[in-house]
């Protein structure tokens, strides 16, 4: 102890006198002149370039990834995302093909270091039952076991010990902040300051992730929040530790919630937490705090659900639809309409209707929610969610989750989903400029290919106008994904356009996703084929058939010809009533490409049962467009 | 002389074990084995904890609380060690392991390159320094979406000063642009191609992308080159520092390896395949 207090009053002197401090440079949030997105032509006041990030990546910091095995930081996992070649956790060479332009190590705040504290036996942690016996675990090579007790009780609030150890805590975000900071380059590479606030309520999953417009200088005001031991897991909470953030250090923050298909229903609910019934400063807070939500990433995609939307024949894909996040509860129907997007852009028109603000006015993006210190969202080259299903032929068959609740309910490892990003209609690569574009909800979700999407809504547009430089008519006459249709009796318009990965799959269909508020409080949905690959015929239903599939299970190869290189399309809603809320949004879909589950039985040899899907059609989700008749 | 003494991270190593000795011995004299001394500096840490962890103040019964909790660990500490029951103890020395660590980390940190330094850095490493290629060129695009033959059409445009594509999904005209943005834009193959190009009067081509063919008309190649050390100096700086920190704890561990000798007796052990 007092060794301990001297040897670090020794540190501090000595490196006072020793050694002169470097500061950090990268505290300039500006893009010189002449730099390469300068040079691109991006003058033009609107955005012309798309950037692709993830905005939700773990690293051994935070507890559960550190449990499962992670040993890569934060130096690696910039590293990793600016396109250099990291040796990952299990000793595999791992590069990405295309670097990062933008990312957010988003490390848990609850518990924030707490794994190294458990794994080092610190004191505070042995004094407890739980801390001895998962450090017991891990020294025999037990970690996810201990991974999984830890998350459970941390789900179920019964953890011992106080994971918020605020000496551990305040280290540790400091280390956040100046590693982005350090790797922060302003018109080449965004790194984010940020973190995950992980709210759970009895095991049903509310986290969100912070994401900071500022540098170092204002992030610091302030430490990271947490939910846990003497905080509140309820988001009003956040709210009100955002607005103070804002308040003292004139910076900017938002919050993207994700996982609502782990949250047995609370997500996108129509009360408070606490049971009470949404009032004004509800709705307004939220609508204000939460610009975006993240609808795709390693477990589970989110858009829509086949129960919700039984004649969407795409709605089936990679749910997620067993219970909550620790499978302390089962699923049931009736908690899905409160966890999937669309579901919630439909309830919040409702609530607009009886409170005059719509708190589920969302954009959308996607990210992968890694653990492995890895952002990769690639099918063919997946990483899994964290590092004891890195790699490895049985990968697949690997408990992810085991109910302690419901006997049999368990989620195997070949159900998590090499998804997503999120795209980014931007000026530049700086936290301006992307955290700006965030907050106006100029974003989609993408499940991994990173096709280019734009959208725009208006009352003047022709056919004429995707001629030439089109996206400027889309600007001049309209506005984009995220943006507000005000009142017109005249049907609106829309830029409906896409162009595929030229790295990935072909482009099936592009299809308008439309929902809208009845005057009766009834909710309604309808998805539009507005533009499609190929000379197929729309059937008398409204529906263009399957595209077909091209992949060689063999070989995992695909044949991108039965797709289309380029969707582009005029598209007038022609069921328009202009007296009803209103959202439309597009869903871009791929033709069917290799799962990463195939690559895995063709790289690796790998058995799986026939039920297990081998291919999928990745896509892309827009932000939607609003109309209002107010 | 003395450089070379400093950069050796044992010598520093061990330069910090002796102060921490000396200042031990100069700031603790009254804490005899049976003497516990609590001073400001030890309160105060009490309470700066206290407020972290609560918000507030602690009460005075809270506080004494602390302080008796503080005590007792204090001689049991004591105890337990006149007793050796840190002795083989896997978790003091994996704590006492760790704090070696976290002390070459310390040094890295804190060590501030010199010019020369970073310059010899740069030079060793210069291929991950080199400013990319830059192109500025106009392609036309032939779609497989609208035609027969994409490549065939493509080809047959060549010698035509003005040819006639599709509709492009990318933008036609790229100003300076690095090989990373083509990239991202038209993928590998195209970026791959287009760098074997050179600036020209004429449409060269066809090219292949994941779209399609595409001629292209090259005006300007701003060629690779090494970067100096002023363009990329805060990226110079991340990388020594990291490089450093790696290159520290394998010379410390080095270092102190020399003055054991490690023994590895199998010959009694329970079998294990691994052994053999």
């Amino acid at each position: 102890m007092r060794l301990m207090k001297i040897f670090n009053r020794f540190l501090v002197l000595g490196g006072a006198l020793a050694f002169a401090c470097s500061p950090q440079s990268g505290t300039e949030e500006s893009v010189e002149a002449g730099s390469s997105e300068m040079a691109d032509g991006s003058s033009s006041g609107y955005p012309t370039e798309v950037y692709f990030g993830d905005t939700h990546l773990h690293t051994e910091l935070s507890m559960d990834a550190g449990a499962f095995g992670n040993r890569l930081g934060l130096d690696e996992a910039y590293r990793f995302a600016k396109g250099e070649e990291v040796t990952s956790s299990t000793g595999l060479k791992a590069k990405l093909a295309r670097p990062l332009d933008f990312i957010v190590v988003a490390d848990h705040s609850d518990g924030m270091g707490l794994f190294q504290a458990v794994a080092d036996g610190d004191e505070w942690v042995m004094q407890y039952a739980q801390g001895r016996r998962w450090n017991k675990l891990i020294n025999e090579g037990e970690g996810p076991v201990a991974a999984l007790e830890l998350i459970k009780a941390f789900s179920q609030g019964t953890m011992e010990m106080d994971p918020n150890n605020p000496e551990l805590q305040g280290d540790v975000w400091n280390s956040i902040m100046d590693a982005a900071e350090k790797y922060n380059e302003p018109g080449k590479f965004t790194a984010f300051i940020g973190y995950e606030w992980t709210s759970l309520i009895k095991g049903n999953n509310l986290h969100r992730v912070l994401v900071y417009r500022d540098n170092k200088d204002k992030a610091s005001v302030k430490l990271s929040a947490n939910t846990a031991a003497g905080a509140q897991p309820d988001p009003e909470t956040l709210w009100d530790y955002m607005e103070d953030y804002e308040a003292k250090s004139g910076g900017q923050i938002l919050a993207i919630p994700h996982n609502g298909n782990l949250s047995n229903g609370i997500m996108f609910d129509v009360e408070k937490v606490n049971g009470e019934p949404f009032d004004a400063a509800y709705v307004e807070r939220r609508a204000r705090w939460e610009p975006l939500y993240e609808v795709t990433q390693i477990k589970g995609d989110g858009e829509a659900h086949p129960f919700l939307s039984p004649n969407d024949e795409f709605a089936d894909f990679e749910n997620w639809d067993y219970g909550n996040l620790d499978l302390s509860a089962a699923k049931t129907n009736a908690m899905l309409e409160g966890e999937y997007a669309r579901s919630a852009l439909k309830l919040g028109l409702r609530l607009k209707n009886e409170l005059g603000t719509n708190p589920y006015k969302f954009g959308m993006i996607g990210s992968t929610d890694s653990h492995t210190s890895l952002a990769t969202a690639d099918d063919s080259n997946f990483f899994g969610k964290a590092v004891n299903v890195e790699g490895g032929k049985d990968r697949w068959e690997h408990v992810f989750v085991d109910s302690d609740v419901v006997p049999g309910l368990q989620i195997l490892t070949w159900a998590t989903v090499a998804s997503g990003y999120a795209a980014v209609w931007a000026q530049e690569n700086t936290r301006a400029s992307i955290f700006d574009a965030m907050m106006r909800k100029e974003t989609y979700a993408t499940t991994g290919p990173r096709m280019k999407v734009r959208f725009f809504g208006g009352y003047d547009f022709s056919a004429a106008d995707l001629e030439g430089d089109w996206v400027k008519n889309g600007y001049d006459k309209g506005v984009p994904m995220g943006g507000d249709l005000s009142a017109s009796d005249k049907a609106p318009s829309f830029i409906v356009q896409a162009s595929m990965d030229p790295d990935g799959g072909a482009l099936d269909r592009i299809q308008v996703v439309k929902g809208w508020a009845n005057a009766d409080g009834s909710l309604e949905e309808k998805v539009y084929d507005v533009v499609w690959a190929g000379d197929r015929v729309m059937d008398s239903n409204g529906k263009v058939p399957a595209v077909g599939n091209t992949v060689n299970l063999e070989d995992a190869t695909w044949d991108n010809s039965i797709g289309a290189v380029e969707l582009a399309q005029v598209w007038t809603d022609p069921d328009f009533d202009p007296a009803l809320e209103a959202f439309y949004y597009l869903r871009v879909i791929e033709i069917p490409t290799p799962r990463w589950t195939l690559y895995d039985v063709v790289r690796l040899g790998a058995e799986m049962p026939a039920e297990i899907p081998m291919s999928a059609q990745q896509r892309a989700y827009t932000s939607p467009i609003w109309y209002s008749p107010n | 002389m003395l450089k070379t003494i400093i950069k050796d991270p044992l010598t520093h190593f061990l330069a910090i074990g002796l102060g921490l000795f000396l200042l031990y011995s100069i700031v603790a004299p009254d804490d005899t084995d049976t003497r516990i001394v609590v001073d400001e500096y030890d309160i105060n840490e009490l309470i700066a904890k206290w407020n972290l962890q609560w918000q507030r103040e602690p009460t005075e019964d809270e506080l004494k609380g602390l302080l008796d909790e503080y005590i007792k660990q204090e001689i049991y500490y004591r105890e337990a060690l006149s007793m050796n029951l840190d002795h083989n103890d896997e978790i003091i020395k994996r704590r006492m392991a760790q704090k070696i660590k976290f002390l070459t980390q310390d040094i890295a940190e804190n060590s501030e390159p010199s010019d020369e330094e970073l310059e010899q850095y740069l030079r060793e490493n210069q291929a991950s320094y080199m400013s990319e290629r830059r192109v500025t060129f106009s392609h036309v695009f032939f779609s497989p979406d609208r035609r027969v033959d994409a490549e065939q059409d493509a080809l047959n445009s060549l010698q035509s000063a003005n040819p006639q594509g599709d509709r492009s999904p990318v933008k036609l005209d790229f100003i300076q642009a690095p090989l990373f943005r083509i990239r991202s834009e038209l993928g590998f193959e195209f970026a791959a191609a287009l760098s074997s190009l050179e600036a020209g009067e004429k449409w060269q081509g066809p090219i292949e992308s994941g779209f399609g063919f595409h001629l292209v008309k090259i005006t300007e190649v701003d060629p690779e080159r090494p970067n100096t050390l002023e363009e990329v100096r805060a990226q110079v700086i991340n990388d020594y520092q990291y490089a450093m920190q790696q290159e520290i704890n394998d010379d410390l561990f080095d270092g102190l390896l020399e003055k054991y000798e490690i023994i590895l007796d199998f010959e009694n052990g329970p079998d294990s395949d691994l052994l053999k």
